[in-house]
């Protein structure tokens, strides 16, 4: 499965232009964080990597601040490019699953299928094991609760239909969601 | 009366509490009908259109349908919400028209000419000199396609945020005055503030780097996102720049607010991790100083030494949390 056709497929983003310039590593504002920059991203999709390209972090990383959708000279979408990794690593189940960020993005949709609203305290106290250095953060989380910015009880949708509703249809390639912590 | 219908969105019920009061009672003193979503959900955020499209539109659509014939234009004051709705309502094609939904961010509404102008009109507390920067991070600066194309086919101007300036229309509105600055479209690190606080503390420094080089004595800001991590990480920030930062930070409605001189307005500005008590004393200070010698200063040099009258800590004058004086520590 080329990853560059189902980056097509579900995002409309054509990577065959890319004229390898580097101009979306250049203002991106987390490639430090990265292990693979954008450009290199795009230069192997267009050169027709498979599912191997799939397993790097740095989608993940990703703020999806749009800086490089502004830059390419070509009119590359790599922003949505980079949430289409996002995607076809999540259905194939090829994202790292210790990266803080996959984990923050699976724990999210767990909360919102569960409540129907997200719960900020519950989703940091799901996460904590995957937080570096997650005791000197927790004087950030006592912080926010001592100024009420991180109620214990929030309110719900009245008529939520339960999680079942943002499970993954029979026959998708989502797979169903993770166990929790 | 203006009228909309209202999504406040997770933040707002939680890490951003104060942007949903500053809000609502902003717009109730402005003559603003907010008719918020009766059971309304979460919109699914930047999660879910990164790992589920279906979550992005069962999420999505469970709230657009709710949105009543009589207020069919849906204020999201968060950036994102409004990105997802856009995106979701870009996914459902011909439903979307049925639907009827027209999407306005908080910079349409607030930093509207009318709205704007009520604002000049009402406000009781100018926030004359106080010299303010506007931060519109990324949603509101480089917007994604759907909410170009969303914006085009319902004929709402498509420049907004940065490249129409629209909060420092607001800033200026309340009698402040917006600096230029370089940064005031650069990513604060969204949801790596949580997950990775190292990355994001590095490109909050930036940030800082420019608002004091800008000689900025706050930000303002139109997303939770950027709220958080710019209020909640300054001691590390100062740490890291080996300066103190301590730069309040506003949402664009709660600065509106305190210069409508809404009186609860206390009660939110309690909950900023960054406290913006000691900037509103200064600017007290400087109002009584230039009240009692006039708009020349004291006579001789204008050092600002002079011996403040006590009346400066009066309470009328006063927007910020006024028994908190000291900094948070950690």
């Amino acid at each position: 499965m080329p990853v560059a056709e189902e980056l097509v497929r579900l995002r409309g983003v054509d990577v065959t232009p890319c004229t390898e310039c580097g101009a979306c590593t250049d203002v991106c504002p987390v490639v430090s964080r990265m292990d693979v920059p954008p450009a290199d991203l795009m230069t192997q999709a267009k050169q027709g990597a498979g599912e191997d390209l799939l397993a790097h972090a740095s989608p993940w990383v990703c703020t999806d601040c749009r800086r490089c959708s502004e830059v390419c000279p070509v009119g590359i979408d790599v922003a949505r490019a980079m949430e289409g990794l996002r995607l076809l690593a999540h259905a194939t189940g090829q994202a790292p699953s210790q990266n803080t960020m996959v984990r923050f993005h699976e724990l999210f949709l767990k909360e919102v299928a569960e409540r129907g609203r997200l719960h900020e305290l519950s989703l940091i106290w799901r996460l904590r094991h995957l937080i570096p250095d997650w005791r000197g953060k927790l004087a950030f989380v006592m912080l926010l609760l001592g100024k009420r910015k991180l109620p214990l009880r929030i309110g719900s949708p009245g008529q939520w239909p339960g999680p079942q509703v943002l499970a993954a249809e029979a026959g998708s390639q989502e797979p169903a969601e993770g166990e929790g912590c | 009366m203006l009228r909309f219908s209202y999504f406040p969105g997770c933040t707002l019920t939680g890490s951003a509490r104060e942007y949903d009061l500053a809000t609502r009672s902003v717009a109730g003193a402005l003559d603003i009908e907010l008719l918020e979503l009766a059971d309304w959900n979460c919109c699914g955020g930047v999660t879910a259109a990164s790992l589920s499209e279906r979550a992005l539109n069962v999420l999505g659509r469970r709230n657009l349908e709710q949105v009543p014939q009589e207020a069919p234009e849906l204020l999201c004051p968060c950036p994102h919400c409004y990105t997802s709705f856009a995106r979701t309502l870009a996914s459902a094609g011909q439903n979307a028209a049925e639907m009827g939904v027209n999407l306005r961010n908080i910079l349409d509404v607030f930093a509207g000419g009318e709205v704007l102008e009520r604002l000049v009109e009402r406000r009781t507390e100018p926030l004359t000199d106080l010299r303010l920067a506007g931060y519109y991070g990324c949603k509101l600066s480089r917007p994604d396609p759907e909410v170009a194309s969303h914006r085009s086919e319902r004929g709402s101007s498509a420049g907004f945020g940065e490249s129409a300036g629209a909060l420092e229309r607001v800033i200026e509105a309340c009698g402040a005055t917006a600096v230029e600055w370089p940064a005031g479209a650069d990513c604060c690190g969204a949801a790596l503030g949580v997950a990775s606080g190292d990355a994001a503390e590095e490109l909050l420094a930036a940030i800082y780097q420019a608002v004091l080089g800008a000689g900025a004595e706050a930000i303002v800001v139109a997303c939770p996102l950027c709220h958080l991590n710019l209020d909640l990480h300054q001691y590390q920030v100062s740490q890291r720049l080996g300066s103190r930062v301590d730069v309040p930070v506003f949402f664009i409605t709660e600065l509106m607010a305190v210069a409508l001189g809404i009186e609860e307005c206390e009660d939110w500005l309690e909950r900023h991790v960054t406290s913006p008590l000691p900037m509103f004393m200064r600017f007290i200070e400087a109002q009584e100083e230039r009240e009692y010698w006039g708009e020349e200063g004291p006579p001789g040099e204008a050092t600002g030494e002079e011996p403040v009258p006590a009346a400066a800590a009066s309470e009328e004058v006063g927007a910020g949390g006024s028994q908190e004086s000291e900094r948070p520590g950690l």
